[in-house]
């Protein structure tokens, strides 16, 4: 084939661009260590990012919900086993008040205690995480419960609290984290009631009373008892349901993260190995251009 | 016996054909890097031969030099197949530049396009669901949800404004090629007047026109031919747009696409109101990316579209089936207020896109917080989230028919991976393309091209031919001078 010098500067021109071209596609991937940056550098790696990107947002999100979950359990065992302690402290007064030994002044002071410890169960009811009641149901921004005299209304509804920890419906059976009221205390608080009558009971004092006391007080609080450790122990499986959840959901994490740093990561040692190549490719196509392109049958005619 | 004075001219014409070779070679070299030229040569025969009568009978005398014509060396095969892949070429590289626009234009993938913005708002739902009473949690939902607006209603206008952008590139192309032909219609005149008779070669006016044509090629799909007289007759799409020395004009007509109220222009010729169906070259490439329903503005703005349809009408079904805090149902999260947009239909000039915002009712900084509807039985209280969950699953996963039964997420990503797929086909198509030009280009070259050291090698026989020539003149001059001045002299 017949050359000419404009064969040469043209040829010359498009292999100069070819090889700044690639220079600039490196150098774009290695200012931000990623390979895609619009769909069409490569489309099925830019479909797999979005998928990783959304697979983690729905994990990110499921963890901040199991730990929310976690926490809210957790300010609920504390509060039951506040609960659970008062109780014994109840039944220790109730057995000493209960002996035949004390005079009636005696055990109407021990109905003072008794009394105190009945609005500490209150205030213990009324436990807020952050500005939410944890045992009002689905109120939970309403006070459960309040006294007034000797009565005890609860303000809180009989609904679950559910954190989902996997996408699908809401099914309370198996993300619920809250016990409501009468979880807790029984339907129609029961249980505070019982220890009302006991406080009254032990405010008459009376020898009748004490006798109550001794049998049904006393029978009444081993039944209030177990029922608030069973409460109890719903949530201590529930919380450790979701402890198990919460490491599969952290693992899970961990290996979504690294399928997407794997998709859309750069291999950096290889990048500048070939921006390298790169520029040696570059530089020895300028020197030959150069020295080729200089020459003609002018310089040596005189 | 032959004339005296015959030999000068034998001479006389050698001299002027080196004389005119050598400025042939000047001319190539001048031209060297000129566009479009093609090398000339000049073509050189004896003339006539002349009778002597000798001693055996007549004998042929030769009589000189002339010069029969100068040609252009120019291959028309390759000119052909060079128009023909122009046209590819310009149709690849526009379709590669609106297409590169579109993908500019979702960001994909990165922390800003509209899949983070849905994801952010799927993430606000969750919250909501696990604590729905919180006032902060529904205030980001709300938020989220104008972010959705805001991105799904910037990516619509961004692409209508790259619509305008093509619109007002068509007007321009449209005018280069007014200007083009009007000038190859000249040139037509010209050429002809110069080669009636049919032995003359019109070479750099040729240059200039096959120049010309090389620019409309790209621009347009064109078929040339040229007629016995010299003039080329070019055709685009069934229209002529040169014959002879006259050229069609063509212009732009508007009409207004009736789903987004944008312009659209058309290419016509004047006086006609058809619109022209070019198949290959940049303007064709403009009007596909516009219109285009696979891979063109249009499209993706359909798409868009049918997603607006979504959140309006599968979304704010399962909105309308919660209860606020207040215990009402039956309101839209997006759109107007009491409108029922299973039965609503667009009117002219109003999209799915345009329809779409966050309800007045809940952007009311007063009340709207209580509006949105995140718990599914009235019975329930303000933290019950059960809805808000069915909103997120709507928003991801849910299949419907309205996405061409897929999930939002799976619509969504398929308008990423189609755009991909058809931005890299085109870039690959098109590299292609500029290979095989390049290719057709060394061709020309390879045959019209000037090459310097050829032109000097010519240069140094021109002269030596001229010198010698000159020398020969020389040497019958003084044959005559002996002849006039010192024959017939004797004794003086």
């Amino acid at each position: 084939m017949r050359i000419t010098n404009n064969t040469m500067t043209y040829n010359f021109l498009n292999g100069l661009n070819k090889s700044l071209d690639r220079e600039y596609k490196l150098q774009e991937q290695l200012s931000d260590g990623q390979i895609i940056h619009r769909p069409s550098d490569d489309p099925t790696k830019v479909v797999r990012s979005l998928r990783f990107n959304t697979s983690l947002t729905l994990n990110t999100q499921y963890i901040q919900n199991a730990q929310d979950a976690q926490s809210w359990m957790q300010t609920t065992d504390g509060a039951m086993s506040d609960f659970s302690s008062i109780m014994i402290s109840i039944k220790e007064k109730v057995v000493q008040a209960s002996n035949g030994s004390n005079s009636q002044e005696a055990v109407q002071t021990i109905a003072d205690d008794i009394d105190g410890m009945i609005n500490q169960v209150i205030n213990i009811g009324n436990t807020k995480i952050g500005d939410r009641y944890i045992f009002a149901g689905q109120q939970d921004k309403s006070t459960p419960f309040t006294r007034t005299g000797d009565t005890i209304t609860y303000n809180g509804d009989t609904n679950k609290i559910s954190m989902p920890i996997q996408p699908g419906v809401v099914s309370p059976d198996q993300d619920s984290v809250n016990l409501t009221g009468e979880d807790v205390f029984g339907a129609n608080m029961s249980i505070l009631n019982n220890l009302i009558a006991i406080k009254q009971h032990l405010q008459s004092g009376t020898k009748a009373d004490q006798t109550w006391l001794s049998e049904t007080g006393l029978s009444t609080l081993d039944t209030d008892h177990s029922q608030i450790l069973k409460a109890q122990t719903q949530i201590g499986s529930r919380m450790s349901m979701y402890d198990m959840a919460k490491n599969m959901l952290d693992a899970q994490n961990t290996t979504i993260t690294q399928d997407l740093a794997s998709n859309s990561d750069l291999d950096i040692p290889k990048a500048v190995t070939d921006l390298k190549t790169n520029e040696n490719v570059y530089k020895t196509a300028l020197q030959a251009g150069a020295k080729i392109m200089q020459l003609s049958l002018a310089d040596f005619l005189n | 016996m032959s004339s005296t004075f015959g030999g000068l001219n034998i001479v006389g014409r050698g001299l002027t054909a080196q004389q005119v070779s050598l400025e042939t070679v000047g001319h190539n070299i001048a031209n060297g890097n000129t566009v479009g030229y093609s090398r000339q040569s000049v073509n050189l025969v004896t003339t006539n031969p002349q009778s002597g009568f000798g001693a055996n009978g007549t004998y042929q005398t030769g009589t000189g030099v002339n010069i029969s014509s100068i040609t252009r060396a120019r291959d028309t095969f390759v000119d052909k197949q060079m128009w023909k892949e122009s046209s590819s070429l310009g149709y690849g590289q526009t379709m590669e530049y609106s297409l590169g626009k579109i993908e500019g234009v979702f960001q994909e993938p990165s922390d800003t396009g509209v899949q983070t913005v849905l994801n952010q708002f799927w993430t606000s739902l969750q919250t909501l669901s696990t604590n729905a009473s919180d006032e902060g949690t529904r205030t980001t939902v709300r938020q989220r949800g104008v972010e959705v607006v805001n991105a799904i209603q910037h990516a619509g206008q961004q692409l209508q404004d790259l619509v305008t952008d093509i619109n007002s590139t068509l007007e321009i192309k449209v005018d280069d090629i007014n200007q083009i032909t009007n000038e190859i219609s000249g040139l037509n005149r010209q050429i002809v007047n110069v080669e009636t008779g049919g032995t003359d070669h019109a070479n750099d006016l040729r240059d200039r026109r096959d120049t010309l044509v090389d620019q409309l090629s790209k621009m347009v799909n064109i078929v040339v031919s040229e007629d016995k007289t010299g003039s080329y007759n070019i055709q685009t799409s069934g229209i002529p747009l040169v014959i002879d020395s006259t050229s069609q004009k063509l212009t732009t007509v508007s009409t207004t696409d009736p789903t987004y109220g944008y312009a659209i222009e058309n290419v016509v010729a004047v006086g006609s109101t058809q619109s022209i169906n070019f198949t290959n070259g940049e303007v064709k490439g403009l009007l596909d990316g516009r219109d285009s329903k696979q891979a063109g503005v249009r499209g993706y703005l359909d798409q868009l579209n049918t997603v607006s349809q979504f959140l309006l009408q599968d979304f704010n079904d399962v909105h309308k089936a919660g209860f606020g805090t207040d215990n009402i149902s039956g309101r839209n999260f997006f759109g107007a207020d009491g409108t029922d947009y299973t039965t609503w239909t667009p009117s002219d000039g109003e999209s799915w896109i345009s329809e779409l915002k966050v309800n007045s009712l809940i952007t009311d900084p007063v009340n709207g917080l209580s509006k949105i509807a995140a718990k599914t039985l009235s019975t329930q209280g303000r933290a019950s989230g059960d809805n808000a969950v069915l909103l997120g699953n709507r928003l991801k996963t849910d299949i419907r028919p309205i996405l061409g039964d897929a999930s939002l997420d799976s619509y969504y990503s398929s308008l990423i991976a189609t755009l991909g797929v058809q931005s890299q086909d085109i870039q690959r198509q098109t590299d292609n393309q500029q290979t095989l030009i390049d290719q057709i280009t060394n061709w020309r070259e390879s045959t019209a091209g000037v090459n310097m050291d050829e032109e000097m090698t010519n240069m140094i026989k021109f002269q030596k031919g001229y010198n010698a020539a000159a020398r020969v003149m020389t040497t019958m001059d003084e044959m005559l001078d002996k002849l006039i001045n010192s024959t017939g002299t004797v004794g003086r």
